[in-house]
């Protein structure tokens, strides 16, 4: 049962799946790409340390955009079908819900394992200088948590009714519509940072999104 | 101003080539006139503009706004003296200084208007504008103004002004220019030499500062990155790209050298003088400026009152301080996103078939 519905899901996702995984292990190589950095000027190295802080945001977004590709096609069909393929399963909910989310979890290792690799292999191939360490291991396991944890929300919500994908997108809307409407009346009420920052900032569920994204850092 | 001179030409047309010497005198004498009279609006305008002004007071301090500022000239005022006189101490009261004149102004009505003392520090402000972008504003620029008071050693030592900011506060770069620096000393420093820190700061006198702060490879760098350096110089160019030490010294050596600066970035520096002064209390900073002809570590321990020991183990704490997280999760964050999404997928679990 759950390779058929592993099989069923890439079926569905592979060709997007296929993409973030090159893209995956395009970015560690593609922001490295210096690859001899210990005969570089030190101020050199400082705006090559603040370009690829810059670059490290697409780690965060590309984890982000897997979790909700696979979030989304793993139960996109089910909507579709109006559940019919789901009922004639001898399966409890609970159980057929499990399976898909875990053949969701296996296809989201692909890239995951993709841009480990990409990150050992420049870090491998770059000369640092004294002061600059790699960390491909620590930032394949944050890209790893922060697809999870997206993968799960994103799955949380395609899963459910569209009533609830509703009132997420709802609530998500009145807070910036909200915001908009303080600030055309001239307050300095801010609603939108502390909204942020208890979704992004430690204990917040997408923490392990923010900070430094750097495979390369002092 | 040219109006009377244009009515004027037409009869020194009329009156011929014989007449044209006078006329022309008499010419210059109404330039004048006029130039003196459009001078002297000049001056009612500004006097007018400048009797309009708000005027605001703290300690040395004087903001000067038109009226629909005075608000916001009050909360500046307040604010900037707080600054100033937190980090500054008596010196920025003490009586050689001329009163610190800010001008704040509508920035839509173009430049600064008249009215205002030549040595004041105008501030536009735009519509809108917060209190505190217009506070920092005038901080930046009056801390920009007090660095002229410093005397020549210590102002070239120094290099930046000296932020208001507690002593605690630093900039991450600090810490990627400590870990990054060509300089030998700096590495030292890195891993814990009081007395390398020291001299990346530029605190103990040295004879050959070329060979005693940098090595071979941080000569080179150093002339690679000197602004005032023409990379096609024949001996700039046989010291960085043939790699020929004794052109690197000849280079940073010698009466008509280029000036060698410690390894550290000035806002290193910055931050030991901060530091030192908070420490120091209210008169910290007369106190080193007091003392021109002593060097500038000693200088520091004057106006700190502690050793310079532990003043640099205080800036060597306060920068490693600064080390931007890294990539590592820290274990809260790890476990905080696993259970999030242990949280989020039983509700996938818990999700029904039958409603819609």
């Amino acid at each position: 049962m759950f390779r058929t519905m592993l099989f069923t899901q890439w079926t569905w996702a592979r060709s997007l799946i296929l993409v973030g995984t090159l893209a995956a292990f395009a970015i560690p190589i593609v922001s490295v790409h210096s690859g001899d950095l210990g005969s570089v000027d030190s101020f050199t190295v400082r705006t090559y340390l603040v370009t690829l802080q810059g670059l490290g945001i697409a780690y965060p977004i590309l984890a982000g955009v897997l979790g909700l590709i696979l979030g989304v096609t793993a139960w996109g069909p089910d909507h579709q079908g109006r559940h019919v393929y789901a009922l004639t399963r001898p399966l409890p909910r609970w159980q057929y819900a499990l399976l898909r989310f875990t053949a969701g979890l296996v296809l989201l290792a692909l890239p995951v394992f993709a841009l480990w690799i990409s990150a050992l292999i420049a870090s491998a191939t770059v000369k640092l200088p004294v002061g600059l360490t790699t960390y491909p291991t620590a930032l394949a396991l944050r890209f790893a948590l922060a697809a999870l944890v997206a993968y799960a929300a994103f799955s949380a919500v395609a899963a459910g009714t569209s009533r609830t994908a509703a009132y997420v997108l709802s609530s998500i809307a009145v807070v910036l519509i909200a915001q908009v409407a303080l600030s055309m009346a001239a307050t300095e009420i801010d609603i939108v940072s502390p909204v942020a920052a208890a979704v992004f900032v430690w204990p917040g569920p997408l923490a392990v999104f923010s900070g430094r994204w750097m495979l390369i850092d002092v | 101003m040219s109006r009377p001179g244009a009515f004027l030409f037409v009869p020194l047309l009329l009156a011929g080539s014989s007449g044209a010497a006078q006329n022309v005198a008499r010419l210059e004498r109404m330039w004048k006139d006029a130039a003196r009279a459009s001078s002297h609006v000049d001056s009612i305008t500004r006097l007018r503009e400048s009797i309009e002004l708000d005027t605001v007071r703290r300690g040395n301090l004087v903001v000067l706004a038109p009226g629909d500022l005075e608000a916001l000239a009050v909360d500046v005022a307040d604010t900037t003296w707080a600054r100033l006189e937190g980090t500054y101490g008596d010196q920025v009261k003490a009586p050689r200084h001329r009163p610190l004149v800010v001008a704040l102004y509508r920035s839509t009505k173009g430049p600064a208007p008249y009215g205002y003392a030549p040595d004041a520090v105008a501030i536009p402000v735009a519509n809108g504008s917060a209190q505190q972008m217009a506070a920092a504003q005038t901080v930046i620029a009056l801390v920009n103004a007090l660095r002229t008071d410093f005397d020549g050693p210590f102002h070239r030592w120094l290099g930046v002004a000296i932020r208001t900011d507690t002593a605690s506060v630093a900039r991450a770069e600090l810490y990627e220019d400590l870990v990054t620096s060509p300089s030998p000393l700096a590495r030292g420093c890195y891993v814990g030499s009081l007395r390398d820190c020291a001299e990346a700061l530029g605190l103990i006198p040295t004879q050959d500062p070329a060979t005693r702060w940098y090595d071979a490879a941080g000569r080179r760098e150093l002339l690679r990155n000197l602004l005032f350096v023409t990379p096609s110089d024949a001996l700039v160019k046989e010291c960085v790209d043939a790699e020929i030490d004794a052109v690197c010294l000849r280079l940073l050596r010698g009466p008509d050298s280029l000036r060698v600066t410690p390894p550290l970035a000035p806002e290193s520096r910055e931050l030991l003088v901060r530091i030192a002064l908070h420490a120091g209390g209210r008169r910290a900073l007369q106190l080193l400026l007091d003392n021109p002809g002593q060097p500038i570590g000693r200088r520091l321990e004057l106006a700190a009152g502690i050793p310079m020991d532990s003043l640099v183990r205080r800036w060597h704490t306060a920068v490693l301080a600064t080390r931007p997280a890294s990539v590592d999760l820290s274990p809260g964050v790890g476990w905080v996103a696993l259970v999030w999404a242990l949280v989020l997928g039983t509700l996938v679990l818990g999700s029904s078939r039958w409603r819609f």
